[in-house]
Formats: C-alpha cells, sequence, structure tokens
C-alpha cells in the first residue's frame, strides 16, 4: 500500500505534464454508505442475506486537474461497516469496518473556470475489511455463514457522479454518489460448509466534500 | 469407656487454648462501669470494700476510690462521665455504715454519701441525666448533681399482673440486674424477690408456686420515666444474673432466655441450670450476635456461645479462661467486651474474634455409601483450617476407631486429611453407622463440633439412594401443591426447604430455638413450627418463604403441631405444670391458649381430679382429609378430634404405653406404634414387629407404607393392605429411619435437641413416584414400586463416555444395555459413589465409581490397573448380569463432544483460552492462541489418582505417555497433559498454536498418544 500511491502520483504527474502544477485539489470527505442487500447464502437450511450494515465514511482525497476536462485522483475512505446475517426473523451482526484506497478518473461537464462543474468518475483501488466483532461458540445463523474476526484484503472498483461548486477562490465544495463494487468477502463471512455464498458487494455512498485547490 | 471419655475431655479442655485476658481481683467484683474518657473501668468491689480502677490500656490497676463503709453493690457512670455512683448492700452485722450510695464527682474530686433504708441493688445511667435507683424496697430515680432521690413509686411488684400501674412496689427484692439500650431511652431490670407475690386477679390466672422465688422483668423508659412490669418467671431461676439490651431497646436477654419488647420469650437457652452467679450474656447488636456464658452443666469449662440475635442458633463455642460472672459491657467501638469473670474480670476482644485461632473442618458430615460393590476402601477427604489463617495444631480421634484410618491424627492447619473406611468392618452392623470424628488443638480458642462420618454398607438388595442432609433431621413434611419437602434440623434451628424433584436445597428457614414438629394450615399458605425452646411458634408464608407473624404461646413452648377442619392443636411443654395440657391455636390471632378440658376429657390438671394432662411428649397429626386429628400419649393414651362436630370426640387407653411411628391411613384408621386403631379408636390389630421398632406411617390412598428400623441394621418398607391390613412385600431399605434413640445423642454446650418418642420419618411425594425415609443420613429416597420384580440386567456394550471409541485405563466409559438401573440417578462431584441408584458395576470384581445410570446407559470411570479384555459385571435389585466381555486399551484418547452452545449440541470440548469458548465454526482457532482439549482415555499418570476421586491441584497429575497434538500438519506445542484438577478421568491438554497455522473452514485437530490417536475437526482462521 505504501508503494502504491506514490506510484499512482508519480503516473498522474506523467499524464499532466507541466499542467499538472496549474489545479490541485485537497480535500476532506465524508457521507453514508447504503449496503446493498446482493449477497445470498444458500444451502440445505434455506437462504440468508449478507452483507455489511449501512455507515458512515470519512476520508481524504488528492486530485490532479491536468487537462480542461479530464482529471484523476486518489483517495482514502474509511467505511465503519458491520457485518450481518439475516434469514427468515432473525439476524445477527458482527462489528467490523472497513478501508478504501482508489485512483479514478474524472471527467467533467463544463469548463474548468465555470463555478460549478458536474462530473463522472470511475476506477479501482482495494478494499480492506477488518472484522473486529467478539467471536463466540455460537453465533445465530451459523448454519448459514460464520462472521468473522479476521481481515480480508479485496479489489474494488468504483463509479460515479456528483457536481463541484467553487465557493471561492481556492475553496471548493463536491457532492458526489460512488458505488463501489468488490467480490463477496468470503474470509470474513465465511460460508458453512455446505452453504454457497453468492453475489457481488454493492457499497453505495452518498459523499460531500470540502477541498482546497491551488 | 469412661476413661476414654475422661482422656477425650481432658484432651479437648485441659490443653485448650482460651480466648481473652483475666484480670484477677482480689475480692469480689460485684458490678462494673467503663469510663473510655478516662480509660479506665471502675470496679465494684463488693467483699474488699471498695472501687477498683482499672486501666483499659494495659489492664493495671490505679489507685482506689476512696474507701467505702459497706460493701459496693452497683455501679453506673453517668453519660456525661462526670459522676459515678456507687450503690451499698445491706450492711453486714458488726458494719459501722448504713445502705445507700455514694456520688463521685469525677471532675472535681468529690463525693456525696446518701443513706437509704433498704441496701442498693441495681443502679443505671440511661440516656439522660438521672440514674434509675434498685433498691430492696424502692426504685429511685437519682440526680447525681445534688445527689437527691425521687421515689418512683411503691408497690409495684406488689402483685403479679402486667402491667401494673405505678405506686404498687413490694418490699422483697433480694437481688437486682439492669441492661441499658444501646440508644440509652430503655433500662431493663431484673428483680428477684423472695417469694412470689400473690396474683393480681386470681380468679382469672393461676395461681403461683406456694413456695416459689421469683425473677421479674421492669422496663423503665428514660424519656417518659414510665416502668412497666415486663413479665414473671418462676422457673428455673432465671440465671445468670445479667441482663443485656440491643441498640433499641426492642430485644434483651436476661439471664437464660431472649425477650421481646413486650416482655414475651422469643428464645431460651435449653440447657439452664438457673445459676445466678456464673454465667453472662451480651447483646452485640452491631454484629447482630450475642455472645452468652450459660452453663451447661455444673461446673463446667467455661465457654462462650457466640449465637443468633431470634433463635439462639449456636454459631461458635469458644473457650474462656473463666467463667462470666454479672454485667458485660462493651466499649463504644464494640471491639472490646469487659465482663465480671469468677475471678475478676473478662477481656474479650470480640472485634477480632475472626482473626483468633480456631480450627474448623471443612464439612459437617461425611458419608461413606459401599456395599457389596465397595471397594476395599473407601477415602473421602476433610480440610482443617484455621479461618483466620493460622498454622495450629490439631488433633484428631474416633468414637470407634475399629476400621478407619485416618492419614494424620494430628498436624497443623491448613490441612487434608484422608480418612480411608474399610466397608468390611462395618457389613456386620448394616445399614448406616455414625462415628464421631473429634477435633482438638492445644491453640485454637474454639471447640470445633465432632464431624459426623456416616457409613452405610448398603446392599444391592437394598433399595433407595440417599440423599445427604446434615445435622440433626427431626421432622420431614411434603407440601404437595409446592413439589417441595420441608425438613426440621433442629441443631441449627432451621426449616429445610428442597425441592422434590431435584433434592435441591431451595431455601432454610429459621426457626425459633430448637424446632420439633410442624404442619401446614389447611389452606396450604402457612407452614407452622414448634419450638420447645421459644414460646412463639414459628409461621412461614410459603409463597414467599418468608416469616409470618408467629404464634404466642403464654408459658407454654409448643411441640408438635396439627391442623384439621375448624381447630390447629398443638403439643406444649409449660412453663407451670397446672398449665401443661393441649393448646388450641388462634390462628386469626396468633395466640393458644389452653382450654380447661378436651371437651369431656381433662386437659389441664385442673380440677384436682385431671391428675394426667397432655404431657410435653405427646404429639398430634391430621388425617389426609383434615377431618380428624390424632393424639397420642406415650402412656399409651389416644384420643380423637372430630371436626365434623368440632369436639375431642374419643379418647382411651388400652396401652401402657407406645413411642414410634405415628399417623392415620386414611380417614377412619389410625396407626401409633405398630397398633392399628379403628374410628373409634378401639384397638384393630398389631403389624408385625420382627423387623424392629416402627418409625413411620404413611397413607397412599389405596394403600398404606409404614417403616420399621431394627436396633442395627437397613430400614424396612412395607405396604400395608387397607382391604384386611396385612402388611406385605417388606423391602429393605439402605439406611434405617430415625427413631428415638437413633436421634438421642449426648447434648452439646446450648445447642438444642428435643427429641419425642415418636417419629414421623415417611412421606410419599407429591407425584406419588417415590418414598421418602428420614434417616441418620437425611433421605432415602425409594421408589414407590420398590416391590416390583426388576429385570435382570443385560449389558450390550462398553465404549469411552466421550466419543463412543475404545476404553482406556483410567477413562470414563459407557455400558450400554437394557435393564440397567431401576431408574436414573446421577452423582454430584467426585469422589463418586460406588452404588448410585441402587446399581454397582465390577470390573475383574473391582468396582467402578459411577456418575450416571438409566435403564439403558450407565457411566462408570474404570481404574488405571485394568487392560486388556476384561469381565464387567453390573448388579441392580433385579440381580447380577451376565459378565461381559470387553477390551481396555492402555492409552485411548478420546475427546468429549459433549459441548454445547445455543442450538448447538455434540460439540467438541476444545476451548479457546483467549474467551474461554468452545471451539466452533463461529469460533474458530487463530495463531498465537492456547487452546484447552478435554479428553478421557490417555491412561495413567503420575502421581495416581483413584478411580473416581478428584484430581489434585497440587501436584498435577501428568500422563505417563505424553500425546502429539497437530492441526492439519501443523504441530502445536503441548504445554500441559494430564488430568483435570478436580474431576474424576477426565484429562486436558493444553497446546498452543503457532503463528504459521493455516486458514481452514474444516481441519483435523489430532491427538496421538503411544499408537492411538482421536480427531475432532476444527476451524482455523489466520490471523
Amino acid at each position: 500500500m505504501k508503494r502504491t500511491i506514490p506510484a499512482i502520483l508519480w503516473s498522474c504527474s506523467l499524464l499532466a505534464g507541466a499542467a499538472c502544477a496549474q489545479s490541485r485539489e485537497f480535500g476532506l470527505i465524508g457521507g453514508y454508505g447504503y449496503a446493498a442487500p446482493t449477497l445470498t447464502l444458500t444451502g440445505l437450511a434455506g437462504t440468508a442475506q449478507t452483507g455489511f450494515r449501512n455507515g458512515a465514511a470519512f476520508g481524504v482525497y488528492l486530485a490532479e486537474n491536468p487537462y480542461k476536462y479530464l482529471g484523476g485522483e486518489i483517495r482514502y475512505l474509511y467505511r465503519m461497516s458491520d457485518m450481518k446475517l439475516s434469514s427468515g426473523g432473525t439476524s445477527t451482526q458482527f462489528g467490523a469496518h472497513s478501508h478504501v484506497v482508489h485512483m479514478d478518473l474524472l471527467a467533467h461537464f463544463q469548463h474548468p473556470d465555470s463555478r460549478v462543474r458536474s462530473f463522472i468518475a470511475f476506477g479501482a483501488g482495494v478494499k480492506v475489511i477488518q472484522g473486529t466483532g467478539a467471536e463466540s461458540s455460537f453465533q445465530p445463523l451459523h448454519q448459514f455463514a460464520a462472521l468473522t474476526k479476521t481481515m480480508q484484503v479485496l479489489p474494488t472498483g468504483d463509479v460515479g457522479a456528483g457536481v463541484k461548486l467553487s465557493l471561492r477562490p481556492h475553496l471548493r465544495i463536491r457532492f458526489e454518489v460512488r458505488d463501489y463494487i468488490s467480490p463477496q468477502p468470503g474470509k470474513v463471512i465465511t460460508a458453512a460448509p455446505g452453504v454457497n455464498l453468492a453475489g457481488m458487494l454493492h457499497d453505495i455512498l452518498g459523499l460531500a466534500a470540502l477541498s482546497y485547490t491551488w | 469407656m469412661g476413661r476414654l471419655v475422661g482422656l477425650l475431655c481432658c484432651a479437648v479442655f485441659c490443653h485448650a487454648a482460651t480466648f481473652g485476658t483475666v484480670v484477677p481481683v482480689r475480692g469480689t467484683v460485684s458490678d462494673i462501669a467503663l469510663d473510655e474518657r478516662r480509660g479506665v473501668l471502675y470496679l465494684a468491689d463488693f467483699s474488699a470494700g471498695r472501687i477498683q480502677v482499672l486501666r483499659t490500656a494495659d489492664l493495671s490497676f490505679a489507685n482506689p476510690l476512696p474507701p467505702l463503709a459497706e460493701p459496693a453493690s452497683a455501679l453506673a457512670l453517668s453519660p456525661d462521665g462526670r459522676y459515678l455512683v456507687v450503690g451499698y448492700y445491706q450492711s453486714f452485722p458488726d458494719s459501722p455504715g448504713q445502705p445507700g450510695f455514694t456520688v463521685f464527682d469525677l471532675n472535681n474530686g468529690t463525693q456525696q454519701n446518701v443513706v437509704l433504708p433498704s441496701p442498693v441493688l441495681a443502679l443505671a445511667f440511661g440516656g439522660g441525666t438521672q440514674a434509675l435507683v434498685v433498691t430492696s424496697g424502692q426504685f429511685l430515680l437519682l440526680d447525681p448533681a445534688t445527689a437527691r432521690t425521687q421515689a418512683l413509686g411503691a408497690n409495684l411488684l406488689a402483685c403479679r399482673s402486667t402491667p401494673v400501674p405505678l405506686g404498687r412496689f413490694s418490699p422483697s427484692i433480694t437481688w437486682a440486674s439492669t441492661g441499658v439500650s444501646g440508644d440509652g431511652q430503655t433500662i431493663i431490670v431484673l428483680a428477684k424477690t423472695t417469694t412470689a407475690p400473690p396474683l393480681c386477679t386470681p380468679q382469672t390466672e393461676e395461681p403461683p408456686p406456694t413456695d416459689a422465688s421469683s425473677e421479674a422483668l421492669i422496663r423503665y423508659h428514660v424519656g417518659t420515666t414510665q416502668v412497666d412490669v415486663l413479665n414473671w418467671i418462676f422457673s428455673p431461676p432465671l440465671g445468670p444474673r445479667a441482663v443485656s439490651v440491643n441498640t433499641d431497646g426492642t430485644a434483651f436477654l436476661a439471664g437464660w432466655a431472649l425477650f421481646d419488647s413486650q416482655g414475651y420469650l422469643r428464645s431460651q437457652f435449653p440447657h439452664t441450670l438457673g445459676d445466678l452467679r456464673l454465667g453472662g450474656v451480651a447483646f452485640d447488636s452491631a454484629r447482630n450476635l450475642i455472645y452468652a456464658d450459660i452453663p451447661a452443666v455444673a461446673k463446667e469449662s467455661p465457654v462462650l456461645h457466640v449465637v443468633d440475635t431470634d433463635s439462639l442458633a449456636v454459631r461458635e463455642r469458644i473457650n474462656l479462661p473463666q467463667a462470666m460472672a454479672g454485667r458485660s459491657l462493651f466499649s463504644s467501638d464494640g471491639q472490646t467486651l469487659y465482663a465480671v469473670s469468677d475471678g475478676g474480670i473478662l477481656v474479650l476482644p470480640v472485634g477480632s474474634l475472626a482473626a483468633a485461632p480456631r480450627v474448623l473442618a471443612s464439612r459437617e458430615d461425611l458419608l461413606f455409601q459401599g456395599g457389596s460393590c465397595s471397594p476395599n476402601s473407601m477415602s473421602q477427604t476433610l480440610d482443617l483450617v484455621d479461618p483466620s489463617g493460622g498454622n495450629l495444631d490439631f488433633t484428631l480421634s474416633l468414637d470407634h476407631p475399629a476400621g478407619i484410618h485416618l492419614s494424620a491424627a494430628s498436624g497443623t492447619t491448613p490441612a487434608t486429611v484422608q480418612i480411608d473406611v474399610d466397608p468390611a468392618a462395618f457389613h456386620a452392623a448394616g445399614g448406616t453407622t455414625i462415628v464421631n470424628l473429634n477435633i482438638a488443638s492445644t491453640r485454637g480458642v474454639n471447640l470445633s463440633p465432632p464431624v459426623r462420618l456416616l457409613i452405610n454398607t448398603g446392599q444391592v438388595d437394598q433399595r433407595g439412594r440417599l440423599v445427604q442432609v446434615p445435622g440433626k433431621i427431626v421432622d420431614l413434611l411434603v407440601d404437595g401443591t409446592r413439589n417441595r419437602v420441608y425438613l426440621i434440623r433442629q441443631d441449627k434451628n432451621l426449616v429445610l426447604v428442597y425441592d422434590a424433584a431435584s433434592f435441591q436445597l431451595i431455601a432454610s428457614l429459621r426457626t425459633g430455638n430448637t424446632p420439633v414438629g410442624m404442619a401446614m394450615t389447611l389452606d396450604q399458605r402457612y407452614l407452622l413450627v414448634g419450638n420447645d425452646n421459644s414460646q412463639f411458634a414459628s409461621v412461614f408464608d410459603l409463597e414467599t418463604l418468608q416469616p409470618s407473624a408467629p404464634i404466642l404461646f403464654p408459658n407454654a413452648y409448643p411441640r408438635t403441631i396439627a391442623a384439621a377442619y375448624g381447630a390447629i392443636w398443638a403439643t406444649v411443654r409449660a412453663t407451670d405444670p397446672q398449665a401443661q395440657g393441649l393448646y388450641r391455636v388462634d390462628f386469626t390471632h396468633r395466640i393458644a391458649s389452653a382450654p380447661a378440658s378436651l371437651g369431656v376429657y381433662c386437659n389441664i390438671p385442673t380440677p384436682s381430679y385431671c391428675t394426667s394432662p397432655v404431657p410435653p411428649d405427646a404429639v398430634v397429626a391430621a388425617s389426609p382429609y383434615a377431618l380428624s386429628l390424632l393424639l397420642a400419649i406415650p402412656d399409651g393414651t389416644v384420643a380423637l378430634w372430630d371436626s365434623t362436630v368440632s369436639r375431642w370426640a374419643v379418647a382411651r387407653q388400652d396401652f401402657t404405653a407406645f413411642s414410634g411411628a405415628y399417623g392415620t391411613l386414611g380417614e377412619n384408621w389410625f396407626v401409633v406404634d405398630q397398633h392399628l386403631l379403628d374410628a373409634s379408636l378401639y384397638p384393630a390389630l398389631d403389624f408385625q414387629t420382627q423387623t424392629g421398632a416402627s418409625s413411620g406411617i404413611a397413607f397412599a390412598g389405596t394403600f398404606g407404607l409404614r417403616t420399621t428400623a431394627a436396633s442395627t441394621g437397613a430400614g424396612i418398607v412395607e405396604r400395608i393392605d387397607l382391604a384386611n391390613f396385612e402388611t406385605y412385600h417388606a423391602t429393605p431399605t439402605f439406611e434405617a429411619p430415625i427413631t428415638a434413640a437413633t436421634l438421642s445423642t449426648p447434648s452439646i454446650g446450648q445447642i438444642g435437641q428435643t427429641i419425642l418418642p415418636f417419629t414421623r420419618s415417611l412421606a410419599l411425594l407429591p407425584d406419588q413416584s417415590s418414598v421418602l425415609i428420614l434417616g441418620p443420613s437425611g433421605l432415602t429416597v425409594v421408589p414407590l414400586n420398590f416391590d416390583a420384580a426388576v429385570s435382570i440386567p443385560m449389558i450390550a456394550g462398553v465404549t469411552n463416555a466421550a466419543d463412543g471409541g475404545p476404553a482406556a485405563a483410567g477413562g470414563l466409559i459407557s455400558i450400554s444395555g437394557m435393564n440397567l438401573a431401576p431408574a436414573a440417578a446421577v452423582a454430584g462431584a467426585p469422589p463418586w459413589p460406588f452404588v448410585l441408584g441402587e446399581v454397582c458395576a465390577t470390573v475383574n470384581s473391582e468396582p467402578l465409581p459411577l456418575f450416571r445410570v438409566s435403564p439403558t446407559e450407565v457411566g462408570a470411570q474404570l481404574p488405571t490397573t485394568v487392560s486388556g479384555t476384561v469381565p464387567l459385571i453390573l448388579q441392580t435389585p433385579g440381580g447380577p448380569s451376565a459378565s461381559f466381555l470387553f477390551n481396555v486399551q492402555g492409552t485411548a484418547p478420546a475427546i468429549f463432544h459433549s459441548g454445547a452452545s445455543g442450538d448447538q449440541t455434540g460439540l467438541a470440548t476444545v476451548v479457546r483460552l483467549m474467551n474461554n469458548d468452545l471451539v466452533t465454526f463461529t469460533n474458530p482457532i487463530h495463531p498465537d492462541e492456547m487452546i484447552t482439549i478435554y479428553l478421557t482415555g490417555m491412561g495413567q499418570t503420575a502421581p495416581d489418582v483413584r478411580s473416581g476421586d478428584p484430581a489434585p491441584f497440587d501436584p498435577l497429575a501428568l500422563v505417563l505417555t505424553p500425546p502429539a497434538v497437530a492441526i492439519g500438519m501443523t504441530p502445536l506445542v503441548v504445554t500441559y497433559a494430564g488430568l483435570t484438577p478436580g474431576e474424576a478421568g477426565v484429562y486436558q491438554i493444553n497446546a498452543y498454536v503457532p503463528h504459521d497455522i493455516a486458514d481452514a473452514v474444516q481441519t483435523p485437530l489430532t491427538i496421538t498418544q503411544g499408537s492411538a490417536s482421536t480427531v475432532a475437526l476444527v476451524r482455523v482462521v489466520n490471523p
């Protein structure tokens, strides 16, 4: 991880050339995530839904806008994301959080001098999920899966759109929506023997950011 | 024998340490007063005619106060510490002085002498400024500043009635003693009169003994200066001459009795000599204790009894260096008790009594249960400790040492003594033999109660299982409404409440002193308990198991109680022979009284031709539907209360004496001893007596049951055919039921004992599944079908008790089959019995300790010495099984699959130390942590532990063949492999999980020991 971020920044510099120095942005970002119930466990005992709970997220990002309409950024997000498991009328949850680091390409629809600029974004990175709950010999719905106190690293991709507003020189505000898409976390949510875990993780975050530009 | 007892007594008393310090006084101390401001204790030296001054710091004497002309009889110090009042007794013939008192002004060093016409007997300051002066002719209030007195009244004690108005007083008091409540508002005076005063209203009250002196209890309210006569006591004399009042004046001790604020006798010490000179009492309200030295026998070694403040139940007995002899006073911090003693002053640091060296045993009773299946020796351990943490010497001795071996007959605390019993030595006795293990110490200040060794050598043809209940159990009652069993534990003044299904103790209800008999009210709501050393019957609300208002028996001690429709009757021991009779209880008003007659029959010995009142040893019992009530008197008299006419309808005396069982067989048949009586109480027939004395009778609806006890051996339970009243199917039980003879033991100090000649030892459980028989060890639970034919047991297989695999030496095994036990039973914590639920098992003729039995499965532990193909025989009341051969390996580790969590059962007993929880799919093993695996079948250990016994904590018992543990292909580091301390046949392996353990949803945890191995699947998550 330590090697990845300087490399991206270095790549950005190459891509942007001299123009990189024209518009840089550092921002603080936060919001709330909605974890779509897209993971399904299927076994002899029936079916169950699993995944993560909705929760807040916050982080930082560093952006470069070397071209008139194109830009890039690298971002770190901390997401409070307890795990959950439910079937029928029974549900259980397990403490967890995740760290996401990703790099995105942003395409703007307005001129850089516009006070309001809308954009779309897509990118990729990694998600580190950390189970933090207290393990015990009995978890409800253990016949489907075990929510585990362990760590798992997953690749993640993201797509999104948003709008930037210039509040004053060097100060900008941004609103956006992103969908972080990851494969199933089979280590922190371990399907019981004989149970199939299917689906992809979709974590849709509504975010707001305040940034400084120079 | 007498010599042996003498030696024993000497061992206990001659060299025992004592508690407290004696300060010898050259003279006779009649009273004391504590002056904490000056750090001194004033002593009224009666014979030397002076006031001695004892420094409390170093217990040395300072200069006495100025000499007195007369013997000092009483002392009192004003609450502000300024005035010390000294009272004088009647002058002797050539004495130059006169009776009266002197007021010492301790601040100014002055004194005022006042002459009175009568000797001063007692003095007391309450919370006010005036002192109460009791003379042989007057009660006076003294203002110490002026030395002026004011008469409280005259003729207060002129006649016996309570209360009497002021203005009456009898000049006949010969001595008096006072006690002041902690709040200073109440002064109790115990005054002895030369002769009993006449009755105030002789036409309605019983006459006093013509030649009796008496003691009056008088209460003085400091705030109102009101004086009341609370009670009169005639016999025995209310000694010792000491009064102690609790903090708020709601209870006080006077001599041998504990009274409430109204003067009613709540409890009394049971063995009282009435010695006025020796003994003392002190009410420690702060600790809710009473300290009492009440001699039980003449010239006994002085013993301080530490007792409860309600029932006087004895908690501890402490050796004193000298007998108390009058007043005792606490220091204001409650740490020190100063008491007048036989030869001076006793200084007792009661605040540090808990830190005093004492030897105590960890158990009250030890039950050794053996018989035809018992091993060569039965063993149990007993811990001897000094609760203050000290190292005290102790010596053990046995009443009957034959067949019993102690691992150490003496030693130093803390110590664990192993007691080995050779069953062969007790086989001839049969049933249960009781042997007292006596404990003595030269440095311990307490008198340790003996530990009862209950040695039962029951045979397999004897039915029942024993539920051990410590103590002296004298009565048994079953509560069908709540499925409970009530037992009276007389030595601790308790009703023990057991759940009738599990026989777990639910509650212990505190009764009055020396409970004897009990009954339930007709609505089944209340339990009534008669107490032979309290003038109240205890009442308990059975819904809440809380005490309810007790029933007052004025001048009588209730013993047995029975409730029938329309009446509750009680047998009593009356204080006055003229009031001896049967008492009727007014439950609404919670008071009982003796009617002049029982219908047409005499009750109390009035009129004079009623020479045979209902004596204290009589008993009453109600019929099943409470329509009748049976009264049985040891002289052979019986009487019947008929609820339909609310009268004592029948009374007969067809026998000269009887004892033993009493009860009813339905509404129209009655049983006393071996005699069956019809509805008119006419003797119908006698039951058989070949099997011993009658002990209990019970009615089961369609048949009856009775128990008998021979002088030695097991008990007998048999059925009674209600058509012809023939007894049949007499069946031996493990233990003989109680009889008056087996219950009676020598009295110990002030621990109560009232054993009636009649016994109630038999009851049916509410669901009629079993019969309960009260015996010396507790309860014998016999299935109601005790006489049904029992099939011969058939063994189908033997496996280890962990995972169903092969058995190993020292391991737990499961024997499967049919008819393996008459009923299910489970042993408690080890050591395990060799006979459980009427089942025993042998391998190579060696008995196996059993931990559970049922008709289809028996759990046992193999000895560590067996191996190879061995024969197993199971014995039940149906007889012995055929010999079953099975193979025993040296080691065959097997992980228990007895774990349970939530809805999961059968879990392997592998535990993560991190959270002390079972390893499961949701609680996987992680690297760098410890796990513990519980298993059986790991073979011999060092040191060897006898099968059935708990494994030791120190030293730990390590397996001789070390195991290897691996998860998948990764070996674990084993840090311990041996027996689990405190468990029998259970081994444990502690192992460390390495850092590089691989993730796996299911991977084998393999334990290999020698050529044997076992596997459990576990989940591993890294990290």
